[in-house]
């Protein structure tokens, strides 16, 4: 039985709408949906689970008939798909009267409800949020047994399969190992958008774009196949195929940087990298103390998000504290050095901050 | 520190001239311009160097460079001086030209250069900077001419002593310059922006909820207008529709009703006709009848008739003759009586017979018109019965259609009429009514459409919204960790900066106040200098402001703080004491109880124009080193 495990496609989504390629990443987001469906095809795979947010928010009729055309040009694939705390299923929603056709499946009650597909032997174990918030560990307390109180009649030598959205405090929190001892023989999650792979039998696809500049590194989706001959044997494996990354780059300056120097060499990073991508740059190192490094000049040379500059001037704070231990700039290397009930990050700004203006205040 | 040789060989009008310093106390005696003033810069040109100011401050007359440079050997710029530093000697050599500018300074003992990294005398000299010295070891000529010009620059010195731990840092302006950072940091409004952020998302929500109940009142609607178009359909459903059209035949069936109550009018006349004229004909069989069996008794009765007749006249005549007695007339009356009653039985009986026969027939024919005639109203009266019938039948059926009743009369059909017209009514009333009430959410399901197409973005927009107050949470954070580390710096800078006033304060309060006391004779005993700057002066138990005092008095107050600081500051490592021309404004007496004050000092170079330091000196006994340019 061959997989492909999705989830956090948030089609209609607006990554950046305020940057000049907002408008790309939209559509890219629907490129590679299509893409995915293509690749079904491709793989011939038997099942899509779609682990929750397949919209960024309440789909349109019109939305969900373009994604049920595309769903319709499957060859081999049936889809299970579930709603997620995105496109959840409140009063409004447009899932509950929508007609999906034949291959396609979705779970429309907030409890474990079960999809049994005979020819490929798998049972597909799921449900909806039918609200923006779920704060009850919906999924830590399921039963698949075959003898039990439960409804769920898991048969173990059926493949059974979990489709799940969660894994935060508002959103079904998740206990890993718990659930993974339930007895699936795959748990395909969703609402994580970082994928990762927990184990062979539970994993997160992440987000199938991603979608904000947090969400750094790659995307895609979950291929995977259960064997059945004798013991059931799992292999999976995440393929990266979103359009861009976010990414986010360090450029280390010294005191002989200048600007043009730094605008060129992140011209190189960007080019090496890709300039397709979408960079957060953060400056660190120690420049001179004289020079600024000129964020207007930077910002042009590509597909740029945020630029924070966490260079330092460059301070030699331990000659410095030697060469005027006695005077205020050494008391004050020493107080701030001693200040142990700060943070870290608080102490080394302020040294900073303290250093340049007594420095700039020399007379 | 002790400054034990100059070798002033090529510094503005010197020339190879070598001076030598004692420990305790040097004068250095000169007219004007004999060259005490520099002397006096070449000390700190040789501890400090000396920078050539560039652009406009170049050639001017503040340009210490260009006013020292020799004249006759501009690049020979330079000299030496020997120092000593505890036991060890050690020798600065300077090359002053800007072309050629060097530093060194060599341990006297070993021989060796001492490696300077910055060629800086602190390096040697641990705190030593050039305006620690011109604030305290050097004391130059008092440029004051006014008290309170005087006062002020005393309030400046103390300010510029109070931070002269800091040496050349300018705490006001690191201040301020935080500050001005800090104000750039606040000025971004995340707190307001956030508040509003979160309102906006609290009435995105809300419309949200709002959404959620149009839709579901949209979809209430939709069900409720769909169900009674459905009922008003059904209304005009085949079946209903042939009840109304049944129901519309009422005045068809009310004719016929008409019809049939005319019709049975009709027939009970004819009923009654006919059972008239069967009476009649009834009578009139009976009628021929007796007319039969008169005519046979007829027949009988013409015998008895011929007797009668003559007995009649035989009894008349015997009756005539009896009344008459007149035989002839009786017998003439009979005679005639019997040929009368021949006469008459013979016609009579003959008569008798044919008027018999006629009536017989004339009664017969009546009859038997009668018979017909009853056979025709027969006939028609069961036209009429059969029609009457079909009508009844017909409005009987129609009338079960509506109503359960037996027997077609007045009453029912009364009851059927009001029954349908209720009915009619009453449709007609449910049909406006389910009309208006469809109007009404038809009406209501274009209002919440409208409602709901005015929140259509409100989804979009409340995500944004959520993502921009995520983006501000996180851009505060990062902000409010820049103010905290600019508040921890800033306070800990005026923590310090308070701390070193604080110490510094109190014993510069005690030091001057010793300093002063001596050389005002205990006149004033007990000095405060607070954190204001404000210097006073405790006399007869009253404090008075230094501006208030006399200028001399200023500037031994100002001199005092002079020697506090330099004490206070450079304790560890006793350093000269260089005065140049500081007396000025003193009267004998204070010069005398400053120089007895100054003499354990471990160096004192004093520069003067005047004897009277000489000769107080030597009244006072003191040992001196005297130097005359």
């Amino acid at each position: 039985m061959k997989f492909i495990h999705i989830a956090d496609v948030h089609l209609g989504a607006t990554p950046d709408s305020n940057m000049p390629w907002a408008n790309e990443r939209q559509n890219e987001i629907w490129d590679s949906f299509r893409n995915v469906i293509s690749v079904c095809n491709n793989e011939k795979v038997d099942l899509l689970l779609i682990a929750g947010d397949l919209f960024h928010k309440q789909p349109l009729i019109r939305e969900l008939k373009e994604v049920n055309y595309l769903f319709s040009t499957l060859e081999t694939a049936r889809v299970v798909l579930m709603a997620g705390n995105h496109d959840y299923i409140g009063a409004r929603s447009n899932y509950v009267d929508f007609k999906w056709n034949d291959r396609v499946h979705m779970f429309l009650k907030d409890n474990i409800d079960e999809l049994v597909f005979p020819d490929i032997n798998t049972a597909v174990y799921g449900l909806s949020y039918l609200t923006r918030d779920i704060k009850e560990a919906k999924y830590d307390d399921i039963e698949i047994s075959k003898a039990g109180d439960n409804h769920l009649m898991a048969e173990p030598e059926r493949i059974n399969i979990l489709l799940a959205h969660g894994g935060d405090d508002k959103n079904i929190p998740i206990n890993r190992k718990r659930l993974l001892d339930k007895g699936f023989d795959y748990i395909a999650l969703g609402h994580i958008h970082k994928p990762e792979i927990i184990n062979k039998r539970m994993a997160y696809s992440g987000s199938l774009e991603p979608l904000d500049k947090n969400e750094t590194g790659p995307r895609g989706y979950i291929i995977g196949e259960i064997n059945e001959d004798g013991e059931k044997t799992i292999e999976i494996e995440f393929v990266s195929c979103s359009y861009r990354e976010y990414k986010s780059i360090v450029m280390t300056v010294n005191q002989d940087m200048t600007n043009g120097e730094l605008i060129d060499m992140i011209k190189d990073e960007l080019h090496r990298q890709g300039e397709k991508h979408i960079y957060q740059i953060y400056i660190r190192g120690f420049r001179d103390e004289s020079i600024h490094f000129d964020k207007e000049a930077i910002y042009p040379l590509g597909n740029i998000i945020d630029l924070i500059d966490e260079s330092h001037p460059d301070y030699d704070f331990d000659a410095l504290y030697r060469e005027n231990s006695d005077n205020l700039i050494g008391m004050f290397i020493d107080k701030i050095r001693e200040a142990k009930n700060q943070e870290d990050i608080i102490n080394e700004k302020a040294l900073y901050y303290g250093i340049e203006a007594l420095l700039d205040a020399r007379e | 520190m002790l400054i034990t040789k100059l070798y002033v060989n090529y510094f503005g009008k010197f020339t190879g001239r070598e001076i030598e310093l004692k420990p305790g106390v040097n004068l250095i005696y000169g007219d004007n311009e004999a060259g005490k003033s520099t002397l006096h810069t070449f000390i700190k040109g040789m501890l400090f160097g000396i920078e050539r100011l560039r652009g406009r401050g170049a050639a001017s007359k503040d340009d210490i460079y260009t006013r020292y440079l020799p004249w006759a050997y501009p690049g020979a710029y330079g000299g030496q001086m020997d120092l000593m530093l505890g036991d060890r000697p050690y020798r600065l050599i300077r090359s002053f030209h800007a072309n050629d500018k060097s530093f060194e300074i060599i341990d006297l003992i070993t021989g060796r250069e001492i490696k300077l990294k910055e060629g800086h005398i602190s390096e040697l000299i641990p705190g030593l900077n050039e305006s620690l010295y011109r604030n305290t070891i050097s004391i130059e000529q008092l440029r004051a001419e006014t008290d309170a010009e005087l006062a002020s620059q005393v309030r400046n010195y103390i300010t510029n002593l109070s931070i002269a731990k800091s040496r050349e840092v300018n705490v006001e302006k690191a201040v301020r310059l935080l500050k001005e950072k800090k104000k750039d940091l606040e000025s971004v409004p995340y707190a307001a922006q956030l508040n509003l952020l979160s309102e906006e998302i609290k009435a995105g929500e809300d419309r949200e909820a709002k959404i959620d109940f149009l839709t579901a009142s949209l979809k209430d609607l939709k069900n409720k207008e769909k169900y009674l178009s459905e009922r008003i359909s059904n209304y005009k459903s085949p079946s209903n529709q042939q009840k109304d059209k049944l129901a519309d035949e009422l005045p068809v069936i009310l004719e016929k009703y008409r019809i049939y109550l005319e019709l049975s009018k009709q027939y009970s006349q004819l009923n009654s006709q006919v059972e008239e004229l069967r009476d009649s004909l009834i009578e009139q069989e009976k009628y021929l009848e007796d007319l039969d069996k008169k005519l046979e008794e007829n027949m009988k009765g013409l015998g008895s008739k011929r007797f009668l007749y003559p007995a009649l006249s035989f009894l008349i005549g015997g009756l005539s003759f009896f009344l008459t007695k007149s035989p002839i007339v009786a017998i003439s009356a009979t005679v005639i009586l019997l040929i009368i009653s021949v006469i008459i039985l013979a016609t009579t009986n003959k008569r008798t017979t044919a008027i018999s026969n006629a009536e017989h027939i004339r009664a017969s024919m009546e009859l038997e018109h009668g018979y017909k005639q009853l056979e025709e109203l027969s006939h028609r009266r069961k036209g009429l019965e059969d029609d009457c019938d079909g009508l009844h039948d017909t409005i009987m059926l129609f009338m079960q259609e509506f109503i359960s009743e037996d027997e077609l009369t007045y009453e029912a059909v009364a009851r059927l009429k009001e029954t349908i017209e209720n009915k009619k009514r009453e449709a007609a009333r449910k049909q406006k009514e389910y009309n208006e009430l469809l109007e009404k959410y038809r009406l209501q399901i274009e209002k919440i459409g409208w409602e709901l197409s005015a929140l259509e973005d409100n989804e979009t927009e409340l995500i944004k919204n959520k993502e921009q107050y995520e983006y501000l949470s996180q851009k505060q954070k990062e902000n409010k960790l820049e103010l905290d580390a600019i508040n921890l710096a800033l306070d800990t800078i005026q923590e310090l900066s308070v701390t070193i006033h604080d110490s510094f304060g109190r014993q510069l309060n005690e030091e001057v106040s010793k300093i002063v006391s001596a050389i005002t004779n205990h006149r004033y005993q007990d000095i405060k200098i607070d954190e204001k700057l404000n210097v006073k002066l405790e006399w007869n138990d009253n404090y008075i402001l230094l501006d208030r005092l006399s200028a001399g008095t200023i500037d031994q107050v100002y001199f005092a703080l002079r020697l506090a600081v330099s004490d206070l500051l450079l304790g560890e490592e006793p350093m000269p004491l260089i005065l140049d021309d500081s007396f000025a404004l003193y009267d004998d007496s204070r010069v005398k109880a400053a120089l007895a004050k100054m003499a354990n000092r471990s160096q004192l170079i004093l520069f003067s124009c005047q004897t009277r330091e000489k000769q107080l000196l030597e009244e006072l006994g003191l040992d001196f080193n005297y130097i005359e340019l």
